[in-house]
């Protein structure tokens, strides 16, 4: 909106430097209207591609890398087209728009190819130290676990990491790193023997490879400050692997070897040994089959107080069989968790389920025969389960309720299911020593689509609209009708809007969901509201009138109701159906779409609303799409058309108004002096020439239709009105057509207005601009005018925004019929409003004329 | 006896959702190679009620890959998943015998679907052939 307002410097300065001549310039607007119907096309192209790959991110559907690389391929194109179009209509003013498309570009392709940068840091670093965001230093396992203690104060064993960029000084001082590229290249993993000859010279070069002696130096002192820390000089450790990449371990969970009860002098061997474990022929087929960077191999190394474990197991905090309910599943051994998790003993089963904040337990006691526990001179070993503990419950009731609290927590922090290692050490105290989200069958989570479309016994407030995310939330209704009403946002509150303006995209951090009256399911609030998860349904046609601010409301974005109150039974659904969430493609999709889709620029008044400010595609494709039009407004009034170039409007009188064919706008082509209204077959043209002559005016002067036309266009040739507007924006007034476009711009008396709109069948790309200032009379009267307008303009769905007597109206993504009345709505106004500011002498005037011309436009509305 | 399903496709992903859905929700026996030669194979050594296969694979791709199992069991249906399936070549496959033609991206009901419907031509053939006998 703020270059709106720079139109106006357009009065008194030619900011074109080139002078043409009539023809070259009507050539010149024709191609650059062309480069804008292309932006137009292309923006809805990439709307419908962002959408698409949201859709496949969403869990229920299945594809491969190809999928997303040629949706990626799609989407790059098209804005490359949109930035080369919008250049071209601006005379290269966003040259600068290629470096933001260049680094998105740069995203997108290292996450295709699963390239992860290292980052320099130290070689160890302690675990309370590490959070969930060092992944790319720590790896995941321990990042997550740096996560427990840092942010939840969990128990965890104490401990610290050798960090990846640890693993890349000691490959780069063997040079093992140019050893595996050239190993690699020649491998056909297909052939099994040469794979596995291949991985086994690998392993052995790591094997026999020395530590830089600082890399060295620093680990023992880690170690020594660990023993310090836990008071204990021959203290043994946990040595853990801990991948930096997703795919990685989710696919080769449990092939990474973990060495327990190290001692000393066998950490920085087991150091190695680890690191080794990630090129077993079937990683290195892995990573060479998906064609990943070598540095992707980089391996994190956890260092951990090794647990001398009474009682050891895995918990799920909620029973993948009835995500519903607050039931938790514990497995519990005797002894060292190894044969927990490996099930290679009949281990006990506990079922907790929490009702009414009461846990009821119910055990399965297993039958475990041996155990593993820790040899003293270092290691482990299988021993038999001493026969006071044979037969017996592993866990009493205490232990089992102080763990599913853990659970709690941890599901609460994570907001996912979680998956938990833990162990419990002879003085009872309870170690947290994995946490990862829990992977659901597709099965346990088919409950969540096959419930009823309606819930039995609630009150049903709409159940009209389109589903643009999926999924279910609830909150307090909050209704945003203008600007003030989005300062008080409350958190989680549930956003109701007449459109789905992007403006709204800041506060879908905090909704809980969305209603929209109108809007449409391809928009840039759609796009964020998928990219943020938040359950929307648009197009609900009278949500902003049924629905009462603060009004507690459940919204069903599966089956688009919107219940009164708080409907339990949908809430305990989750938000989303979500069956191959955990697969790895879908994990990279969604992680692509972190470059794609987010929205920054959301307010084109924001100071950042500039091309440096993209971020992401949809920033791009955003700003473009506003400069777009800006540009073409700009435009308009900035080209200076001569009769040759255009021809004489004619209606019932020669008018003093000057038609431009821009493409298909008039039947019968372009050529003759004159054209007549009803050849024109612009489709924004002839909905607001229906609106101008829909009701013959009534206002003073008083005059007929015949009289109105011609008044108010012969005003608009009286050079002599404002000696402030520059000569040829007096002479004459234009209207640029084409078969979806049009643009006019017209001096009424002492006003200015300009109306642009272009409509077509995709309503994406459809909108109407207005800009109205000036006026003849005193500040009061003008103002009141104004204001006239403004209430509407926003009667009939615009967004206004007022500077001073000027006001600037849009709208947009509207399906044609839609527009088409706006636009009949807007030549109503356009007409009815002139000359009216002499007789504004009141307020109540303004309340009078609005209910008079709200009423003449309803009449001819559908 | 559940009916015995094999699956080839080179992307490892692909494979390991499949035979997930598969598994969840059905009762078929399922088994997995992302190797077409060796698909072949086990098609050779084992009984399999059905194929699903990748269409774009190194080596053998999947209409290759059908003509061979239509030579060694004309009767077991074939259906290919391709993510580069365009009109033509769906056409193509059909004509050629195979029983159904699925692109990526899909639901999981479109492949259940598929399977199904496999599965009831096939016994339809079998009824047919057995009525035919006994005329």
């Amino acid at each position: 909106m703020a270059k709106f307002l720079s139109i106006f410097d357009f009065f008194s300065k030619n900011r074109r430097d080139k002078v043409l001549n009539d023809e070259d310039e009507k050539e010149l607007f024709v191609e650059r209207y062309r480069a804008f119907r292309e932006i137009l096309k292309n923006n809805h192209q990439v709307l419908m591609t962002m959408g698409d790959m949201q859709e496949k991110a969403g869990g229920a559907y299945l594809f491969d890398k190809a999928y997303i690389r040629s949706s990626s391929s799609t989407l790059l194109l098209g804005i490359e087209k949109i930035i080369g179009q919008l250049n071209l209509l601006s005379d290269d003013r966003y040259k600068g728009l290629i470096v933001s498309f260049q680094k998105c570009m740069a995203g997108i392709q290292n996450l295709l190819e699963s390239r992860i940068s290292i980052p320099q840091t130290e070689c160890t670093k302690d675990l309370k130290k590490i959070t969930k965001r060092d992944i790319a230093s720590a790896g995941g396992k321990i990042a997550n676990l740096g996560e427990l203690t840092s942010a939840l104060d969990l128990p965890i064993p104490p401990g610290f990491v050798i960090t990846t960029w640890a693993y890349k000084s000691f490959m780069e001082f063997n040079q093992i790193q140019d050893f595996l590229v050239d190993e690699l290249k020649k491998l056909d993993i297909r052939n099994y023997d040469a794979l596995r000859a291949t991985t086994d010279i690998i392993q052995k070069k790591i094997l026999n490879a020395n530590i830089p002696p600082e890399l060295k130096n620093e680990i023992l002192d880690a170690y020594r400050t660990l023993c310090h820390v836990t008071g204990q000089y021959q203290l043994k450790v946990a040595v853990r692997s801990s991948a930096i990449h997703e795919d990685i371990r989710a696919s080769f969970a449990g092939q990474y070897i973990s060495a327990l009860d190290v001692p000393a002098d066998r950490i920085l061997d087991e150091y190695k040994s680890v690191i080794t474990s990630q090129f077993s022929p079937r990683a290195i087929f892995y990573f060479k089959d998906k064609q990943f960077n070598i540095e992707n191999m980089a391996m994190a190394v956890g260092v951990l107080a090794m647990v001398d474990a009474d009682v050891s197991g895995v918990m799920y905090s909620r029973d993948p069989a009835k995500p519903d309910e607050h039931c938790s599943l514990i497995n519990a051994v005797w002894g060292l968790g190894e044969y927990a998790v490996g099930g290679v003993v009949s281990a006990d089963y506990y079922s907790v389920l929490t009702e009414n904040g009461e846990k009821n337990i119910s055990l399965e006691c297993g039958d475990q025969k041996v155990m593993m526990v820790t040899n003293p001179e270092g290691g482990t070993d299988e021993v038999e389960v001493p026969r006071d503990k044979l037969g017996t419950p592993c866990l009493d009731n205490d232990q089992i309720k102080d763990l599913v609290v853990i659970a709690e927590r941890l599901e609460d922090h994570f907001g996912y299911p979680q998956d938990i290692e833990w162990s419990i050490d002879k003085k009872n105290r309870i170690y947290v020593l994995q946490s990862r989200p829990l992977h659901f069958a597709s099965s346990a989570l088919r409950s969540g689509t096959k419930r009823p479309s309606v819930i039995k016994g609630q009150t049903i407030l709409l159940n009209k609209g389109k589903v643009v995310c999926r999924g279910v939330g609830a909150g307090n209704v909050h209704i945003v009708r203008r600007e003030e009403d989005m300062a008080n946002f409350p958190d989680s509150g549930v956003l109701v809007i007449r459109h789905s303006h992007p403006e709204f995209a800041v506060l879908l951090k905090k909704a809980s969901a969305v209603i929209s009256d109108v809007g449409t399911p391809l928009g840039h609030l759609a796009t964020v509201a998928r990219e943020n998860n938040v359950p929307a349904i648009f197009n609900t046609e009278n949500a902003t009138k049924i629905l009462e601010n603060g009004m507690k409301v459940t919204v069903d974005a599966v089956y688009a109701n919107v219940y009164k109150g708080s409907v339990d039974e949908l809430l305990g659904q989750g938000k989303k159906e979500d069956d191959f969430s955990s697969s790895p493609v879908v994990k990279q999709l969604r992680e692509i779409l972190k470059v794609i889709t987010p929205l920054n620029l959301t307010d084109p008044r924001s100071p950042s609303f500039t091309h440096t400010g993209c971020k992401t595609l949809h920033d791009i494709t955003r700003f473009s799409h506003e400069m777009a039009m800006q540009e073409m407004f700009d435009l308009t009034i900035d080209s200076n058309f001569s009769e040759r170039s255009a021809r004489r409007l004619v209606a019932e009188i020669p008018l003093q108004w000057w038609v431009i064919d821009l493409e298909d706008g008039i039947q019968g082509g372009s050529r003759g002096k004159t054209v007549r209204i009803d050849q024109i077959v612009s489709i924004p043209m002839r909905a607001l020439w229906e609106g101008m002559i829909a009701i013959p005016w009534k206002g003073p002067p008083p005059i007929d239709t015949k009289g109105f036309l011609s008044a108010m266009f012969k005003a608009s040739s009286d050079p002599s009105i404002d000696p402030a507007v520059s000569k040829r924006f007096a002479d004459r007034n234009y209207i640029l057509v084409a078969r979806n476009f049009c643009n006019i711009s017209a001096r009424l008396g002492f006003h200015f207005s300009t109306t642009e709109s272009f409509i077509d069948e995709e309503e994406n790309q459809n909108y109407i601009s207005f800009v109205f200032t000036g006026g003849g009379a005193d500040d009061g009267r003008k103002n009141r005018r104004v204001k006239l307008i403004s209430r509407l303009l926003e009667r009939f769905d615009f967004r206004v925004t007022l500077r001073n007597d000027t006001v600037f109206a849009r709208i947009e993504g509207y399906k044609p019929a839609f527009m088409k009345e706006r636009l009949k709505a807007l030549g109503h106004i356009i007409v009815h409003t002139r000359q009216m500011d002499m007789v504004m002498y009141n307020d109540k005037m303004v309340d009078w004329y609005y209910k008079e011309i709200e009423k003449d436009i309803l009449s001819f509305f559908s | 006896m559940p009916e015995r399903i094999i699956i080839i496709d080179d992307e490892i992903d692909m494979l390991m959702l499949l035979k997930m859905i598969l598994e969840d929700s059905t009762e078929y026996v399922v088994e997995t190679t992302n190797n077409p030669s060796e698909g072949l194979k086990l098609l050779i050594e084992k009984k399999f009620d059905l194929v699903i296969t990748d269409l774009k694979m190194p080596g053998l791709d999947g209409m290759e890959l059908y003509s061979e199992i239509n030579k060694i069991h004309p009767d077991v249906p074939v259906i290919i998943i391709t993510a580069y399936g365009s009109q033509d070549v769906a056409d193509e496959a059909i004509q050629k015998g195979v029983t159904d033609f699925i692109t990526k991206p899909f639901k999981k009901q479109r492949i259940l679907f598929s399977i199904k419907k496999a599965f009831e031509i096939t016994k339809l053939r079998k009824e047919n052939l057995e009525l035919k006998g006994k005329l």
